[in-house]
């Protein structure tokens, strides 16, 4: 995150000149998820006991702008593929974002994606969601945000969910003073 | 983050306000406002930077100056409005949550005596930022347009006092003296990634220059002006000054502050790697004091409607400070200062100011222009008055330091030993390239 302060200088000049320009932040979630290898997450149902539907929790460096700024417009882009080993049925993949790594998976999740699986076949499902609550909105002008994944699975069915893009944009308006 | 970001905004309007504030604040004539800031006769600039001018009769009915100027502040009726509870506006109130040093610094630089009559228009593009964890781009449409591509900063060259007495042109005093300057300058990389969009890249280093300065002291002074040939109607005049600078104390640093990027621009958990490197030189007040001489001269030629002169101040002024103490300072993650070395010997220089000034007056018409470079640039006024009985029209055109041209017009009524002036001037700030316009009004007593 050694860049980070690059970012705020040029958030700076744009503040400082914006006006009632709105500044525009194309976050690409996936790069800091496929960093980490939290990509992938395989699913398997019915669950066995033990084990883990989810990705160890994730952290974004967001914008950190604190709370005077208003937050336009959060909108996620991405596509999921559901590479599928055996079994037929149906897969979900949740992303769930926080302000808190504890309470990541606590909640409901911002957004999720569904796929009919069938045997040794890949189901790509590509998703564009707007998130309309304020709240939800606000939380990405934090510096650091949680992110976590989870796949759940309907039917006997095992495979792996993998993630192939997921980017975040987030549009605020010009109140950071 | 907030303190970073106001801290930048901070430096981005100094640096731009810098230079219209050097030339146009604290001009509190209506009159003058509406020839473009021109400094007529022994008025405005001419008399500072000119020495000789101390022995040129006042032209007051020559140049129909009045002897007296009153400004008539409506610009602060203006922003009484906009700050009605100025006590407990939470934007001046340093205290709060919501205290905006911008504005602040905005107010003093730009103090609200005149009224605003068109705002200065502010950027409104939209800018985007490409975040990933391995990449990171800006763009910041017209708003990189704000960012100097140039050294920008703050400096002057002050008198605040100058007591002293004279006899037949001679004089003895004690000048005062503050010479400040505060620059800084983006280094290529930073500045391609802000004003060009260009992507960060791995281990780079983001930074700028830094340079700041205040010294000050006094400096009994010797100077002579008189009329070296001619009369009251036609004659030359010179005039020079030799002063015996005296130094109380100054500070002095310089070096680079920024950031580094590492082999992925996001990665680990600390969000910021600046670094600083600055050596900084001081002689405090109670050390051994700073000394050096320097001087003024200036000339002046008046010829019935025409007055020509140059002046020059500070020639040489080398201030030496024999007992200066040097210290290093590193941060990177922490910092750390070391002693350099102790009671040596370093100079300082005050910068070399000069003005060169033209009127001309005739009947009812007065034409004038003068050049003042106070060692950052030269600011360029040219302008002038017809009176037309009870009225008088004026116009004017200027250069700042930044080399944008700004236009001053205006106009007055005059009964009898009284006048109303008012003159209207645009300007250029920091955040834009288009120009707002300011009204200021004044009495004049004659």
């Amino acid at each position: 995150m050694r860049a980070k302060w690059l970012c705020l200088v040029a958030l700076t000049v744009a503040a400082a000149g914006c006006g009632e320009g709105r500044a525009i932040f194309d976050i690409d979630v996936f790069s800091f998820l496929s960093g980490a290898k939290a990509d992938t997450l395989p699913y398997v149902g019915p669950l066995p006991p033990g084990v883990p539907d989810t990705i160890p929790v994730q952290t974004v460096q967001s914008l950190g702008l604190g709370s005077s700024s208003v937050v336009d417009t959060v909108r996620f882009i991405g596509s999921v593929d559901f590479v599928n080993a055996s079994g037929t049925g149906s897969v979900t993949f949740a992303v769930y974002f926080d302000s808190l790594k504890t309470t990541v998976y606590t909640g409901t999740p911002w957004f999720s994606v569904s796929g009919p699986v069938t045997p040794g076949a890949t189901t790509t499902s590509p998703f564009d969601v707007d998130i309309i609550d304020p709240a939800m909105k606000r939380l990405f002008l934090a510096s650091t945000v949680y992110v976590g994944i989870r796949a759940s699975a309907t039917g006997t069915i095992s495979g792996t969910a993998k993630l192939s893009a997921l980017r975040a944009r987030v549009v605020i308006q010009d109140k950071i003073f | 983050m907030r303190t970073f970001v106001l801290g930048f905004g901070l430096v981005v309007l100094l640096g731009g306000a810098a230079a219209p504030a050097a030339a146009q604040w604290l001009v509190t004539d209506a009159r003058r406002i509406g020839m473009g800031g021109l400094s007529l006769g022994r008025s405005g600039s001419t008399a500072r930077y000119n020495p000789a001018y101390r022995a040129v009769a006042e032209k007051a009915a020559l140049h129909g100056q009045p002897k007296v100027t009153i400004p008539i502040p409506l610009g602060i009726i203006q922003f009484l409005h906009d700050h009605p509870h100025l006590s407990s506006d939470p934007a001046f109130d340093y205290k709060s949550r919501g205290f905006n040093p911008i504005l602040v610094a905005n107010t003093i630089l730009n103090l609200p005596l005149y009224l605003e009559v068109k705002q200065a228009p502010t950027p409104t593009n939209d800018v985007a930022f490409t975040i990933g964890q391995d990449s990171l781009r800006v763009n910041l449409g017209a708003t990189s347009q704000l960012v100097p591509e140039d050294q920008f900063g703050i400096s002057g060259s002050s008198r605040p006092l100058d007591p002293g007495f004279g006899y037949k042109g001679f004089r003895v005093g004690v000048m005062g003296w503050l010479h400040d300057d505060a620059e800084l300058q983006l280094g290529d990389k930073l500045l391609a990634f802000l004003r060009d969009s260009v992507p960060a890249r791995h281990n780079t280093l983001y930074s700028a220059d830094v340079h700041g300065l205040v010294a000050g002291g006094f400096a009994p002074t010797v100077s002579y002006a008189g009329r070296i040939a001619g009369d009251t109607a036609r004659g030359f005049y010179a005039g020079g000054a030799l002063h015996y600078y005296v130094g109380v104390g100054y500070g002095r640093t310089d070096g680079l502050v920024g950031d580094s990027t590492s082999d992925t621009l996001f990665a680990g958990s600390n969000p910021v790697n600046p670094i600083g490197r600055t050596l900084t030189q001081y002689s405090k007040p109670g050390n051994t004091l700073g000394h050096g001489i320097g001087g003024d001269i200036g000339v002046a030629w008046v010829s019935g409607p025409i007055e020509i002169g140059f002046g020059v101040n500070d020639i040489g002024a080398t201030i030496t400070w024999p007992d200066t103490r040097l210290d290093s300072a590193f941060y990177n993650h922490s910092g750390y200062s070391k002693p350099v070395a102790n009671h040596v010997e370093t100079k300082t220089k005050l910068p070399v100011s000069y003005i060169a000034n033209l009127a001309y007056s005739v009947g009812n018409t007065t034409l004038g222009a003068d050049v003042l470079n106070t060692g950052r640039g030269s600011v360029v006024h040219v302008g002038g008055e017809q009176r037309l009985g009870l009225f008088a029209v004026r116009g004017g055109v200027a250069r700042d330091q930044r080399k944008r041209i700004e236009f001053g017009f205006g106009g007055g009524v005059r009964f009898g030993g009284l006048g109303l002036d008012v003159g209207f001037w645009t300007h250029t700030n920091s955040l834009s390239n288009e120009r707002g316009i300011t009204m200021a009004t004044s009495l004049s007593i004659y």
